[in-house]
């Protein structure tokens, strides 16, 4: 006679206590971690961000030594690329790319948790080197030799935390291809997947490509300064130049998985409130492949003036303005999927409208600093200051903050309060306006990037961007307030949570249960 | 006499990638970044190598563990005198033959809540786990499933059995 003893056990409620963050390998409780991190280094980088324009709210020296203000916009940069955009939009990776394709975790769960309590560490070991004798590192984050050799003893800790920083990404990159590559759903066909998967999956393929060169750079800054070799030290025949090209050769990849998935979350929202499939779906796919092949052939349009033959100016010119080609197909295809759809204006679509209408313009700053002769004159002013914002605040952090309001209902199982977080909406469009859309101008008339003090001239745009970015900075705990009040509780979010919502991360409760998937679903 | 049909539940992993597609994709990878790292060697800048040797090595490694994963099969075979299991990869398949009439179905819960739970077929002081790539819900089904059968053929032996059965949905 057989014999059964099954002893049920419920392996469905979440741990808990600190276990259950520290060992998580659940890809909800990773995913939660990074989106928590970079909340934190927001702040943090934010932080830095507020000391900044509080020395230039009027010319003169004010409230920090020059030496530290250089460490402010380096640390900045640093806490805000390595520290939140990045880890955001893993995080969000994490929560949503097995959800959308079907997968009941990431493909490589262990390694999952080692790549999220990697950046801690390295956040910790860079964070450090603000209290050491003679402070944080102050030779902007792009790390050009021989300035960056100048640092002192937070040298060799830059670079250890820029090494975890990559380790972290690239096993986060990895888990991501392995997870979409081979978890997908029966019936998942790659040209079936939303469009924030596909964004991912090409942000992971770039960031595969791109980490081993920054990695090897500043591996070599290394031993530049400690082993005796001379790879960028021109008294030994190298070539401090060449640090430059290597490091863009990284840096512009760079730019791009800062917003490609950004694309991915505008291209997930706007068809739900639009109440309209995307319009050119696989126009939309190709145009990102097109845009990560680009990414690797135009790096050297950030160092026009060092000097290089008029041949590789016209090359990396016109191969820079070819990246308008593809983008403009996605600014008309989100456009056009708005054309005649029946609109509605929550949160998550003001942020993708903003997006569109405010990433266009750093598209249309960059096309101008594309421009070899150009950018002769715009080169390091704060025109390009203005530029880059516009990419990463309205781009970036718009996409992320829209991507979060968009999926909050289904993490928490509670609508977030619509009131208030159209006021943080209005409030962050309008002062990041306010804050970069003067920068332009100084920029224009000759303000360069990365001083504390300047010329009387530029006193009043200063101002004016100053008090933008303290009401940016201040309405920004207005979103934390939002987000741990719809954590807390609030209306009841349904399975769909939105009217026009569509794809598989709709069809389980909201919140998602701890587990979700364990049978795979059927894709139709 | 020709032995009797018997029950038999398949457990497959899900696998969206062949194995074709992994090598295909993997030196697409490998020649994008070992291209692009020995660009830098000709230039002089060689330490990007051995990063690039690295993350390609453990991109291999994790797609191969991936893969491999994909390859595992467990066929479990319920006639009328014996439960036969043979389980495990294409290279190393193991089996194991309990008699039907003493044959224990036994899922054990974990110690820890968030690990998971071990589906045992056992007999005389011999035992084999199946469902290991199952999810809990899975192989709370798969147990369901197997006491039923066993129950259902102990109970006619003489029957001809000659339906094939699976587990509420073999794919993980």
């Amino acid at each position: 006679m057989s014999h059964t003893a099954d002893a049920h056990h419920d392996h469905h409620a979440a741990p808990s206590g600190f276990k259950r963050w520290l060992f998580a390998t659940n890809h909800k409780d990773i995913g939660t971690m990074y989106l928590v991190f970079a909340l934190v280094m927001f702040f943090v980088g934010g932080t830095m961000a507020m000391i900044i324009r509080a020395e230039l709210f009027q010319p003169g020296l004010q409230f920090v030594d020059p030496g530290f203000f250089n460490q402010m916009t380096t640390m900045h940069a640093l806490m805000m690329i390595f520290g939140g955009v990045m880890p955001a939009f893993v995080g969000l990776a994490n929560w949503m790319v097995p959800l959308m394709v079907g997968a009941p975790d990431m493909a490589l769960p262990r390694m999952n948790n080692w790549s999220f309590w990697l950046l801690p560490v390295a956040f910790s070991l860079l964070l450090s080197t603000l209290f050491f004798a003679g402070g944080a590192p102050a030779g902007g984050w792009t790390m050009y030799p021989p300035l960056v050799l100048q640092t002192g003893n937070a040298f060799p800790f830059l670079i250890f935390s820029v090494h975890l920083m990559g380790m972290s990404s690239i096993m986060g990159a990895i888990n991501i291809v392995v997870t979409i590559m081979n978890m997908r759903a029966p019936g998942m066909g790659l040209l079936k997947m939303p469009l924030f998967v596909w964004t991912w999956l090409i942000t992971a393929y770039l960031l595969i490509l791109a980490m081993p060169v920054l990695a090897g750079a500043v591996t070599m800054l290394l031993t530049d300064e400690y082993f005796g070799t001379s790879f960028f030290n021109a008294g030994g025949g190298g070539d401090p130049l060449m640090f430059q090209h290597v490091f863009w050769f990284f840096g512009h990849p760079e730019v791009y998985i800062m917003i490609l998935p950004a694309f991915g979350i505008v291209s997930q929202i706007i068809p739900t409130f639009a109440r309209k499939p995307l319009f050119g779906y696989e126009s939309m796919v190709y145009a990102t492949a097109s845009i990560a092949f680009l990414s690797f052939i135009v790096w050297a349009h950030h160092m026009f003036t060092v000097g290089m033959p008029l041949s590789g100016q016209l090359f990396f010119m016109f191969s820079t303005m070819l990246i308008a080609v593809p983008t403009g197909v996605k600014v008309f295809n989100w456009m056009a999927t708005m054309w005649r759809g029946s609109m509605t204006f929550e949160t998550p679509m003001l942020f993708a409208v903003a997006f569109v209408f405010l990433f266009s313009i750093g598209g249309f700053s960059g096309l101008m600093l594309g421009i070899t002769p150009a950018d002769f004159q715009y080169h390091d002013t704060y025109f390009v200051v203005a530029h880059f914002h516009y990419v990463l605040v309205p781009g970036a952090i718009f996409g992320i903050m829209g991507g979060v309001y968009f999926w909050m209902p289904k993490w928490t199982g509670h609508m977030y309060n619509e009131k208030l977080a159209k006021i943080h909406f209005w409030l962050s469009a309008i002062f990041v306006n306010v804050t970069f859309f003067p920068q332009h101008f100084v920029g224009l008339a000759g303000m360069p990037r990365r001083i504390p003090d300047y010329a009387t001239q530029f006193a009043d745009f200063n101002m004016v961007s100053s008090i933008g970015a303290f009401v940016f900075g201040v309405s920004q705990l207005l979103f934390v307030y939002i987000i741990w009040s719809c954590v807390r509780g609030g209306e009841k979010a349904t399975t769909a949570v939105w009217e026009g919502s569509h794809g598989l991360e709709w069809t389980v409760p909201s919140p998602a249960p701890h587990h979700t998937f364990e049978v795979a679903p059927e894709v139709p | 006499m020709p032995e009797l049909s018997p029950y038999r539940l398949q457990v497959v992993p899900n696998c969206a990638l062949s194995w074709h597609g992994a090598l295909i994709f993997y030196a697409w990878m490998c020649t994008a970044s070992l291209g692009i790292a020995f660009f830098f060697v000709i230039q002089g800048y060689w330490p990007i190598l051995p990063f690039a040797g690295l993350e390609l090595l453990a991109l291999g490694a994790a797609l191969w563990v991936s893969m491999r994963r994909g390859d595992y099969r467990e066929v479990i075979s319920i006639y009328p005198d014996r439960v036969e299991v043979e389980k495990g990869r294409p290279d190393e398949r193991h089996s194991a033959v309990f008699p039907l009439h003493w044959v224990h179905v036994n899922l054990r819960p974990a110690r820890i809540a968030s690990y998971p739970s071990r589906l045992i077929i056992s007999s005389h002081g011999h035992h084999c786990e199946v469902g290991r790539c199952l999810t809990e819900s899975e192989r709370r089904g798969l147990s369901r499933r197997l006491r039923e059968v066993i129950e259902h053929v102990h109970k006619t032996p003489a029957q001809r059995l000659d339906v094939e059965g699976s587990p509420g949905n073999p794919h993980r």
